[in-house]
Formats: C-alpha cells, structure tokens, sequence
C-alpha cells in the first residue's frame, strides 16, 4: 500500500531536522513508544504498542536511514514484527522543504510505501488508513509539544509532552489529504520518527 | 407436487438385484411409500435451539488442558528454525511441538486420497497419465510454511490465554520465498514453486472426451461462442468454529478424539494412519455439527495434533479454532478458472462444447472433488453431442480448498448457463427458446453425456415450464415498469441445471427393538444441520410401522458406528435410506422367523402388517416390541445389521429463476424474487427438503452477490479475515424463496432417491448473474465477475459508454 502525505509545520527547517533525527525526540513523540534506541548513522529499533482495530501487538521494529541528505531528506526502510499480529514492511521518503515565510515554516513531506502481513492484513487493512492518520496526528503534535521546550531533556524527563496544548495551532494540516500510514508504517514511523511510517 | 408411480425395473437395482424381490423388501418399500412425504417438525429442534446441543466444544475431561496454534504469516517461507525456549518459560506452559518432533515421532501425513475412484467418477491423473503429487500434508511442516496461516508449531498449556500469549513469543526465523497465490498466474511459466517435485505447479492435466472429433466440429461451425470465468474462492463460514478434544489413555492405549466432522469414520480411519496405530486404537465422536457444507469431511491437522500432544503430556487437549483462525485455515471452496467454447449450427443447435478448466487445489491437494465432478458435467442440461474438456489443478500459496456444498456443479453450471446466454445475444436467439431446443429430452433418459456421465431421470423441460410458470415469468414486464416507476432497474435472471451425487459408496445400518420399547437405528452418515434424526427416524417407523417417536438415530461415535461415509455429495438419505431398507427387511424377515417358532407355525404363514406379526388367517398376533421382548431368552435381541455398497451416481435437476433490482445510483443489488422446480427424486420429507433447499440457495446467491476470500496478489496475504470483510447472506438481504419439489423417481435405487442438499445452490451462482446483468444490459453490459456487490455494478454502468435506451 502506499501513503503519501505532508504537514506544514511552524519552525525552521534545521530544528525540525534535528528533532526528527534524535532518538530521544522520537521516543517521546511516537505515540506508544516505551523504547527507543539507536542513531541516525546506526538505524534506529524501537518497540511500540498499538491497536489497529481489534488487534493490539506490541511490534519489534528496525529501520535504518539511506539517502540521508540533511537538512532536507531521508529514506527510512525497516521492518516491524509483532508476534501473531503479523508484520509490516516497506519504507519512507521523507522531504523537508523550506517554506520560508515570517513563521519560518517547513513543509514535512512523507511517501511510503509498505505492506503488512499476517492479522494485520486480514483484520487490519481497512483501518490502518485511518490509524496511520491517528497516530500521524499525535506525532506531530507531540513534536510540535518538544519544540516549544528549550531544549531535549534527559531521561529524567517525564514524558509528557503529548498532555501540552495541542500544538497551539503549531502543526497544521496541508490541504489535501492528510494521512498516512499503516500499520507498519506506525512501526517505522516511529523508529522514524520523522513522521510517518510506514506502513 | 407430482407423485409418480414407483416404478423401480428389478434390472435398473444394480447394487441391489437380489433383494428387488424379497417380499420384506417389496414390504417395507411399500410402506415406506404410503407414508413419506409428511412435513414431520424436526426432532432435534428443540434440543439445539434449547442449548442442548452437543458440538465439539461443549465437551470437556477432566485435567484438560489447551492448544494454540503458532500460524505463518507469510504465503511461502522457509522455516530456518524455531525458538521455544522463552515460550516454554511462560507460565503455564506444557508443551510445545514442531514439525521436527512431527518427524522425530514418525507421525505419517494425513492420507487425504483426494482423487475420486468410484467407477463413475472422472479419472484424473497427472501430468504424465501417471499417479499425481498431491503435496504430503504432515500436522507440521519441517521445510516450509506454504499459506498463510499454516500451523508451524503448537503451544500446549493449562488455560487457553496462557498457550495464546506462548504462542506469540515463539520465535519463528523464516526465510520469505516468492510466491503465488492467483489460479490462472500459478498455472504460467515462471510462477514460484509452491512444490520443489511440481516446479511448475500443474500436477493434474487430463483431457476427456473426444478432441479430434470436437476440433473438427468447431472447425466447420457456423457459430462458435467463448467465454472465460473465475468462479472465485469463498470458505464454509460454520458456525461453530472447528474444534477438538483428543485424549490419549496410557492404560489401554486408545486415542479418543471429540470433534464435529462430517463423518466420524473417515477421521477415524485417517488419523489412526497419521498415528501410526491400528483403526481400533482411535476412537472418534462427532455429535452435534455447527455446519459443515464440505470445510469439514477431510481431517485437519489440528485433529491430529491433539491427539498427539496430548499422548506426549499424559493429559486431555483441547483446541478450539478463533474465527480469524477459521477464514484463514478451514478449507475453502471453489475458485475454478474456466474457458469455455460452445459451437452452434444456423439454427441455433449446440454442436460442441470445448472446455479449460483450471482448479486451484491451495498449498496440498486434500481433494479433486470439485475439478472431477464438474468434468463429468460440462455439458449441462443440454444435448450436447461431443465434448472435450482439458481439467488441470495447479498448487499455490493459499489454503487448501475441498468440496463445497455442490462440489464442482455450480461452477460449470455457470460456464454453460453464461455461455448460452451469451450464444443467444450474439446470435440472437431468445435464451429460453435456444434452451429449449437443445434441453435433453425426457424421452432420451438415461442419457449419456459427451463425457460419458449417464443421467439416470429428469423432465428437464418440464421443470423449466413449471419454474416459468411458478415465478410469473410473463408477468415480468409490468412488474420491471412498477420498478422503473421508483427509479429501479429490474433484472430476471434463467438457469437450468443438472448435477451429480455420488458419495463413498458403503454404508451400514443397524436396527434394534429395545426392551424399553424403542427402536435403535445406528448409521454412519453425519448430519450437520440435514434433520437426520428426524428424516431417518421416519423411513424407518414407516417401514417397520411404528410411530416415529419410537425411533432413535444413534450416529457419529465410531465405537458404534463401524461403517459409514458420512454426509457429503446429496449421499445421505440415498446410501442411509437405502441400507435402512434393507436392514428393516431384515428385520422383518428374522421378525418372521421368530413370529413362526413363537406361534408354532411356518414362516410362510406369519404376515406383518400395521406393526403385528400375524398368523395369517387367524387372530393370533404380537407387536415387533412384544416380539422382541418374549424371544430374548430364546434368540437373543431382535437386531439386524447390513451394509451395502452402491456405485451409481444419481442426478437431480431443476431450473431456478431470480429477479433483483438495481438501484442505477449506487449499484446495489437486492433480490427481489427467487424461484426454483428441483427434482430430488423420492421427498421423504418436504419440509426438510424445502429447508435444504432455501439453505443451498443462501449459500449460492452469497457467493455471487457477496463472498470472497480475498487475497492481495502482490504480498499474498488473505484479506477477508472477520464477517467485517466478508459478506454473507441473511435473512434481511435474503427474498422469500417460491420452491417447488419435483419428484422424479431415480431408477438408481430402491428408494428412487436422487438428493436435495445441494440443488438450492447449484444453478444459484449463475441465475443471480444473469439477473443482474439483465437489469443492467441497456448499459452494454453482457459481462458480472461476482460476488455483485455495489462498487461491481456501479462500475460496471459507468465504465459503459452507453446510455439506457
């Protein structure tokens, strides 16, 4: 399946490179996320519990970053295994594009494309279009949470960000289609943590 | 309804020419012909609907313990190894087996025997004409894991959660292979090899009938008419989910099995060889069957395994099937690619028929069930002079599919059904008038097809007649007007058919007068739904002329039921009816014997008539139960025991009509009247028949209108995995059904049975089509791939270019 999809988010486009590449960041925004680790040189693993309609799996996910061109792009590929839940597979071009403007603005946009196996497909394939959504939109919220704090905190840190206002209006949906993932997609997406997954 | 004269000729009683003649036999017959026919309520009703029902799950032992399955979730993969250790430390956790301990133990595939060997079936063979690979079917696979869902090891442990969650921490390391799910696409130069010894998947390819003669006919007719189909793939949907109980008794050495089937016998017999122990040794019981309709004759691997996880930990386990877990793994039905050809002279007479059929058999071959019986029935209703079919099956990566309620039928009754009402457009002939002209006159029975299936009776025009008349066929087009006045388009929709019921050929019956005054019948079919206790009951109280409450049907434990081929192929009340004659003449006859040494008399002057032995001429008398009871001491219980093997295929027939509407704005389809003549042969009882019938046709306009295991070439995963992806039919999207019973007595049997389980879904796949495809044709459309859901139609009128006239 394929998921295409951007989000114009209110910070400029080094900032926004910056979080989407630093695990902790990742960590904290992925929703469902209790594990994370990894470096953008090294690819990322991540564990992440999510409910696609009526399945609920924990998935071991690994992804790794190619055509890695910063501040502007990234290929994410990986894998997301979860027990009887089945798998997801695929990648993600991720674009950050400039948009200037007095906000500073960069324009996230995401392609993926994957395939899910097992539950997942038999159950799942009709709603991972609007999970991915779901948990795009969290994403990005909780990325928008962290820029508003002056700087990545430790581990100490409590986890919180997602309870911050929505995003005061930081995060906004482009026209068109927002989206996004699959359930894989939610595995790679948040290895990722650029912001989608992949599916 | 028509009830014609028993008219049985002594030399059409192939499998029973000695007994025509026995006075018993003439006796019981005769009874049994007074009194069939009575709309007697179910017996077993209030039972199942009280909760009083005894399926597979309902049945617990005491130290149970529970199975789940860990299932591949790719189509192909090479298993590298698996790792059990953090699974086995769950709590919980008792066993856990691979298919290397399947190996290591010396367990032995399930003989599934899949190519039909009576003499009438087709003879299918491998590529080479030689014995085909029919992919060995093990409880586990060591190699490969080649669908999905395929079991690759099982997880035993004290409750059900716990065996659950081990399952989903045993760690698999699959290898994913290429590979292939589609029929036509597996059946291609350079698929993926689902089996190494069948590289490229074709491990039937017959031809049948004439082919020189056939490609010369085509090659000098006036008209030659093509179509291709694929009639798709659809599962069984029971509902009761599969379920089984084995238990391993250390003392005595026996394997005791509790799981729903549709025959205890055939488990019995095949798990004692996948066990490697001797038949005695399994014990097999199948009460009450939530459903069946084919999922459930052939073994599933679960039965077996089971009962040897349950020998290796000394305790009762159970497994009972998730309904994801019976979309992805109980065998499926259909999915046969067809391409068909049809020569016709000017006058619109069918010269020839030329057929392609490819069946897609899944991952191993469990059964040719479908792609033997609908070779032999290419032709149709039709007197068709020369045929040639080529029947092929291909491996692929899906679960393996078997026989499905009508087995084989539907799917070329919609090949020749489609195929003359694409004839009469294109040549322009009226469909029914170009039926007509070339239906098999009754005059011509037994007919022997192009392909050498011999149709033993029928008045195929006449049902077509009757079926016209009863579903107000003239009356069409004021009803398509009162339609179109709500912006509706009407569709009706024409089919005749024939179809085959042949079945395992022996059964066994035994019949006891009890000393508490009942009549015991023990019989080896297995009814999932049919009303045996009800319709069995009544052959024999009519027979032995006793009141039907008196009767019991005792069924599906094999350590009373020795023989017995279970339900499947419309075989139940023919091969059952049948032997339960016999045995009541037996019965009477040994009733006789005692009736003459208890009245001091010769058998010849002992007659039975309304349940007394008499002495003819005078009021010396006793009831069959009395009897029973006073000649205990002196010749033991009142018992008789036969078995009977009978061969011949028997074909019942008819012609069904739908009409649907159609909404034009968003293509969704409701049927709006249904009408079917079906010639069961003898009806023993029509309210049961009447129910089997309204049932098949559920179960056949569900595949053409909404139906499908769907499955995404690309990654072949199946995508259809709850009833929230898989439309089914129900009473609120169902009409009410207008049926009729012909009754055209089979020369076949003793009986005159022909078979009403599978008549309602037969032409039902095909008459639906055509209906819909009539309400849209002033679209230009002459063309439905089913299932006919809303976005098919909708599509289907707006890819067209034409407007309604």
């Amino acid at each position: 399946m394929e998921i295409k999809g951007e989000y114009l988010i209110d910070a400029p486009r080094e900032k926004v490179w910056a979080l989407i590449n630093d695990p902790d960041v990742l960590a904290k925004c992925i929703p469902g996320c209790d594990d994370l680790q990894g470096t953008p040189e090294e690819g990322f693993s991540a564990r992440v519990t999510t409910k696609i309609g009526p399945v609920k799996a924990t998935f071991n996910g690994a992804v790794t970053l190619s055509n890695v061109n910063p501040p502007e792009s990234y290929t994410i590929s990986g894998e997301g295994k979860g027990g009887v839940a089945g798998f997801a597979k695929g990648g993600a071009d991720v674009l950050l594009v400039d948009e200037g403007g007095a906000g500073q603005q960069t324009r996230l946009t995401y392609n993926v494309k994957a395939q899910v196996g097992g539950k997942l497909a038999q159950l799942g394939s009709r709603l991972i279009d609007s999970t991915a959504k779901k948990l795009a939109g969290e994403f990005f919220t909780n990325l928008v949470a962290q820029m508003e704090e002056p700087a990545p905190q430790e581990n100490d840190a409590d986890v919180s960000a997602s309870q911050s206002p929505a995003g005061s209006g930081a995060a906004k949906r482009s026209t068109g289609r927002t989206v996004l993932l699959t359930g894989v997609a939610i595995v790679i997406v948040a290895a990722l943590a650029a912001m989608m997954l992949g599916h | 309804m028509t009830r014609p004269t028993p008219d049985i000729s002594p030399a059409a009683l192939n499998d029973v020419r000695q007994e025509g003649n026995s006075p018993e036999l003439d006796l019981v017959r005769k009874a049994l012909f007074q009194h069939v026919g009575k709309p007697i309520p179910r017996k077993e009703d209030r039972r199942l609907t009280t909760g009083k029902g005894r399926f597979s799950d309902d049945f617990s032992l005491p130290g149970q313990t529970y199975a789940a399955m860990v299932r591949s979730p790719y189509p192909h993969a090479r298993i590298l190894g698996i790792d059990t250790a953090d699974a086995l430390a769950m709590p919980g956790v008792l066993t856990i087996l691979t298919g290397q301990d399947v190996r290591d133990d010396g367990l032995l595939p399930v003989p599934h025997n899949p190519v039909p060997s009576t003499n009438f079936d087709m003879k299918l063979t491998a590529p080479d004409g030689g014995i085909p690979f029919i992919g060995p079917h093990y409880l586990l696979p060591t190699d490969k894991a080649r669908h999905v869902g395929e079991a690759v090891a099982i997880v035993v442990a004290e409750t059900s959660a716990q065996a659950v969650d081990a399952a989903e921490q045993v760690m698999v390391d699959y290898e994913e292979l290429p590979h292939i799910t589609g029929t036509a696409a597996a059946a291609e130069p350079g698929a993926a090899s689902v089996w190494d010894e069948v590289p490229d998947n074709v491990f039937i390819d017959t031809k049948f009938g004439d082919w020189a003669a056939t490609d010369a006919v085509f090659a000098s007719a006036r008209h030659v008419v093509r179509a291709d189909f694929h009639i798709d793939r659809v599962t069984a949907m029971t509902l009761e989910p599969r379920a089984a109980l084995g238990s391993f008794d250390e003392e005595t050495g026996r394997y005791t099995l509790y799981a729903g089937s549709g025959g205890a016998v055939r488990q019995k017999g095949e798990l004692s060889k996948v066990l490697g122990v001797e038949a005695d040794r399994v014990r097999v019981l199948s009460f009450d069957v939530g459903g069946n309709f084919g999922a459930r004759n052939r073994v599933y691997v679960e039965f077996g395994l089971v009962l040897w996880a349950s020998r290796r930990i000394g305790r009762p386990v159970k497994f009972t099937a998730t309904r994801s877990e019976a979309f992805l793994t109980d065998y499926q039905g259909r999915d046969l690619v067809t391409k068909v050809e049809l020569a016709l002279d000017e006058n619109g007479k069918f010269l020839a028929l030329r057929a392609d059929n490819l069946s897609n058999v899944g991952a191993r071959c469990v059964s040719l069930s479908p792609l033997s019986k609908g070779s032999g029935l290419i032709t149709g209703s039709y007197d068709i002079p020369i045929a040639a079919l080529r029947a092929r099956a291909v491996f692929t990566n899906t679960m393996c599919t078997q026989a499905y309620r009508s087995s084989g039928r539907p799917e070329v009754t919609y090949a020749i059904e489609r195929l003359v009402e694409l004839a009469a457009l294109e040549l322009g002939f009226d469909p029914l008038e170009l039926r007509r002209k070339n239906l098999i006159p009754e005059s011509a029975m037994p007919y022997t097809n192009a392909v050498g299936s011999i149709y033993d009776s029928g008045q195929y025009e006449k049902n077509m007649d009757w079926v016209l008349r009863i579903a107000d066929w003239d009356g069409f087009d004021a009803r398509k007007a009162q339609s179109a006045s709500r912006g509706k388009l009407r569709g009706r929709g024409f089919a005749n058919y024939v179809e085959s019921s042949i079945g395992s050929p022996r059964e066994r019956a035994e019949i006891e007068i009890k000393l508490d005054g009942t009549v015991e019948v023990v019989i080896g079919t297995q009814p999932s739904g049919q009303g045996h206790e009800t319709s069995f009951a009544q052959v024999v109280a009519d027979m032995i002329q006793v009141p039907v409450a008196k009767v019991w049907i005792v069924l599906g434990d094999t350590d009373i039921v020795s023989v017995g081929g279970g339900s499947h192929s419309g075989r139940s009340m023919r091969h059952a009816g049948t032997v339960m004659a016999m045995a009541a003449a037996d019965l009477l006859t040994e009733g006789r014997k005692r009736a003459a040494d208890l009245f001091d008399t010769e058998m010849s002057g002992i007659e039975f008539e309304s349940g007394y032995f008499k002495v003819t001429g005078t009021n010396k008398a006793i009831d069959i139960f009395a009897l029973g009871e006073q000649t205990r001491g002196t010749h033991g219980p009142l018992r008789v025991a036969r078995n009977n093997e009978m061969h011949t295929p028997v074909y019942p027939n008819g012609a069904a009509i739908c009409e649907v509407e159609v909404d034009p704005e968003t293509g969704l389809v409701t049927i709006v009247g249904y009408s079917t003549i079906d010639d069961v042969g003898r009806c023993i009882n029509p309210l049961i028949v009447h129910g089997q019938t309204h049932g098949g046709i559920a179960q056949g306009v569900g595949q053409a209108m909404w139906e499908l295991c769907a499955i995404e070439p690309e990654t072949g995963q199946p995508l259809a995995g709850s009833l929230m992806d898989y439309g089914m039919p129900r009473s609120d999207n169902m009409p009410f059904f207008n049926c009729e019973i012909a009754e055209v007595i089979s020369p076949t049997n003793p009986l005159g049975i022909k078979a009403g389980g599978e008549g309602g879904t037969t032409p039902a796949l095909v008459t639906v089509t055509n209906a819909v495809i009539d309400a849209v044709k002033d679209f230009g459309v002459t063309n439905l791939a089913m299932p006919l859901t809303p976005f098919t139609v909708w599509k289907a009128i707006h890819q067209s270019n034409r407007h309604p006239a």
